[in-house]
């Protein structure tokens, strides 16, 4: 059943969610509902989801403030938590990108972090370097 | 995050070389532990699997603490070593070292099944050629699959075997085979200690202590009939393993009653690193082999999916075969959080003891051996569960249990896009000359490479 007869309804004039049942079965009617809210609850997931900040590429201060403004957030500032740690293979490739706060290029994918690329023939001595070596691991805490 | 139905928060993310030792990578935890803790955030446990890097890094993480606790069970037998748990004590906040209960599972399934020794407790052993009649067997709760070219970090598999199911089954057709029944029963027990949704904390402290004094009878079996641990006793990881898992319920358990006020329920199963392979399962979804700028631009989409799983309460099908991790954290059915916020008392422990040492002594007495028989006069006395490690170099084990530290690279993870990186690699550094058509099916072969780059950075 398409969720469309919902939205018809609401246009034109308001139905009694009994009138609904009467429709569609009390089992479709229940089950569409669910469906409704659920997309409903997903596209505002998303929508938070979209303003939150970036991950920190270090670890920083700003680690640590992240995590503590998600446990202000929950209600859970002092309550007991559990840390864990485990790594997995990755591609080891060098990658660029642009960062708007710091408003320059850095390569990602060494084990020495972020580095900041000045200009083109910067980077070409980088990647050229011996020194710099490709992660092949990358090793996360929850 | 120790809480039913909240999503982990992923903390931080470093690309590392792979051959980083143990003292390098506790700098890392060092650093986010003090980070942490400057923002008073009350991390209790430090969790991580079995491999023998992640193992060194929680011992060097007690050694190097500001001060250690020690918590001590007393043995309700006389001459036997009380069960003492080392907690370490960094910036004023207890932490305990917790080892993955579900790579524990696997890892008691990988000994079983290990060509390499005969576990032997008493009249009885336990071994693979029965687990593997018992599969071929009508209405056996075991799989074809998890006995033949079996996934050695199949969780469900594990599951499937440590089960009740399966000890039923055993014990109503092959009441004969008593060291699978006992094996299968002790360990299933430790681990469901872990696990388990709605059992009391001191019914949890009772299934470490009987598992801790079934293995100290084990050994001194073995010691009085001067078998060889290197045969008949698990490997030395398992071992180190079995140890903490012991050490580590009754250790969140004495900090959540001796140092958390305000009434805090203790869920064991989720201090594990089980939602680290989550997300790193959900990033294999999403870009098979990701780069490390992959990783950190899917970090939002990875968030989503941990919620989703949380909320929807995903969990993968149990009936699965030969399918690797299988993340059951979110999954709190049967949660009671009364009996999780309740602890008990010393004198309570102390009187479990007594009960887990008798539970013990009795599995031991099933499998033909009288524990006075180990414990008497002329016997020698029990030894220290520290001495189980000191036990000479076991180079049959470490093979054995090679495929923990080669875990990560199990993942699902072939390289393919590695191997081909290599080979366009050698095609530019080479000077060869080829014919057109060669040079041509060349070029499309990098053509297709960044187009498949291409593809992953477009579904990041």
């Amino acid at each position: 059943m398409n969720l469309s007869i919902f939205s018809a309804y609401k246009v034109h004039k308001p139905i009694a969610f009994s009138d609904i049942i009467l429709l569609l079965g009390p089992t479709v009617a229940i089950g569409e509902l669910a469906s409704k809210f659920w997309d409903c609850c997903l596209s505002l997931f998303r929508e938070k989801e979209a303003r939150q900040p970036w991950f920190p590429m270090k670890i920083g201060d700003r680690t640590f403030q992240l995590v503590q403004e998600h446990l202000t957030a929950l209600g859970y500032s002092d309550g007991p938590l559990g840390l864990s740690c485990d790594d997995t293979k990755l591609f080891p490739a060098f990658r660029m990108y642009w960062d708007s706060q710091e408003r320059t290029h850095f390569v990602v994918g060494g084990i020495d972090g972020p580095m900041r690329v000045a200009n083109p023939d910067r980077l070409r001595i980088m990647l050229q370097d011996p020194g710099t070596a490709k992660a092949t691991k990358v090793r996360q805490c929850q | 995050m120790p809480l039913p139905k909240v999503a982990p928060i992923i903390v931080a993310a470093l690309p590392i070389s792979n051959n980083l030792s143990a003292e390098q990578l506790v700098v890392y935890t060092q650093q986010i532990l003090h980070g942490l803790f400057d923002r008073h955030i009350r991390v209790v446990s430090y969790a991580c699997d079995g491999t023998e890097t992640e193992r060194a890094v929680q011992r060097l993480l007690v050694e190097t603490a500001d001060s250690k606790v020690t918590v001590q069970v007393k043995n309700p037998r006389s001459g036997c070593p009380d069960t003492e748990v080392k907690i370490a004590c960094i910036k004023g906040n207890h932490v305990v070292m917790i080892q993955d209960s579900k790579h524990g599972l696997k890892t008691f399934r990988n000994n079983l099944f290990s060509g390499a020794r005969l576990l032997t407790f008493g009249n009885y052993t336990a071994i693979y050629q029965h687990i593997r009649e018992i599969a071929f067997e009508e209405g056996s709760p075991i799989y074809h699959r998890d006995v033949e070219k079996l996934d050695r970090q199949d969780d469900n598999a594990a599951s499937r075997l440590f089960s009740a199911a399966t000890l039923e089954f055993l014990s109503k057709n092959h009441p004969d085979y008593r060291g699978e029944i006992v094996y299968l029963f002790v360990f299933e027990e430790l681990v469901d200690a872990y696990q388990n949704r709605s059992m009391s904390h001191t019914e949890r402290i009772k299934l470490v202590l009987r598992a801790r004094y079934f293995l100290d009878l084990w050994k001194a079996f073995l010691d009085r009939t001067q078998y060889s641990e290197t045969k008949y006793f698990l490997s030395r990881e398992a071992t180190d393993i079995a140890r903490m898992l012991i050490e580590g319920i009754i250790g969140l358990i004495m900090v959540h009653h001796d140092h958390i006020d305000g009434g805090f329920p203790l869920l064991p199963w989720l201090h594990s690193s089980e939602a680290c392979e989550h997300v790193f399962g959900e990033a294999r979804q999403i870009v098979k082999d990701f780069s490390m700028l992959d990783f950190l631009y899917m970090m939002t989409k990875l968030r989503i999916s941990l919620r989703e799983a949380v909320l929807h309460n995903k969990t993968n099908n149990p009936k699965a075969r030969a399918s690797g991790y299988s993340h059951t954290y979110f999954d709190h059915q049967g949660l009671n959080l009364v009996a999780l916020a309740t602890f008990p008392s010393d004198d309570d422990i102390q009187a479990i003891a007594e009960e887990a040492a008798d539970e013990a002594e009795s599995l031991f007495a099933l499998l033909g051996i009288a524990p006075s028989q180990l414990q008497g006069s002329d016997a020698v006395q029990l030894p220290s569960i520290h001495t189980w490690l000191d036990s000479e170099s076991d180079r049959m084990a470490e093979d054995d249990n090679n495929w923990m530290d080669m875990e990560s690279g199990n993942e699902d993870f072939d390289g393919d896009a590695c191997e081909l990186q290599d080979l366009l690699e050698q095609e530019e550094a080479g000077q060869v000359s080829r014919s057109r058509e060669t040079q041509g099916r060349l070029m499309s072969l990098t053509c297709a490479a960044l187009a498949v780059t291409a593809n992953d950075m477009m579904r990041v």
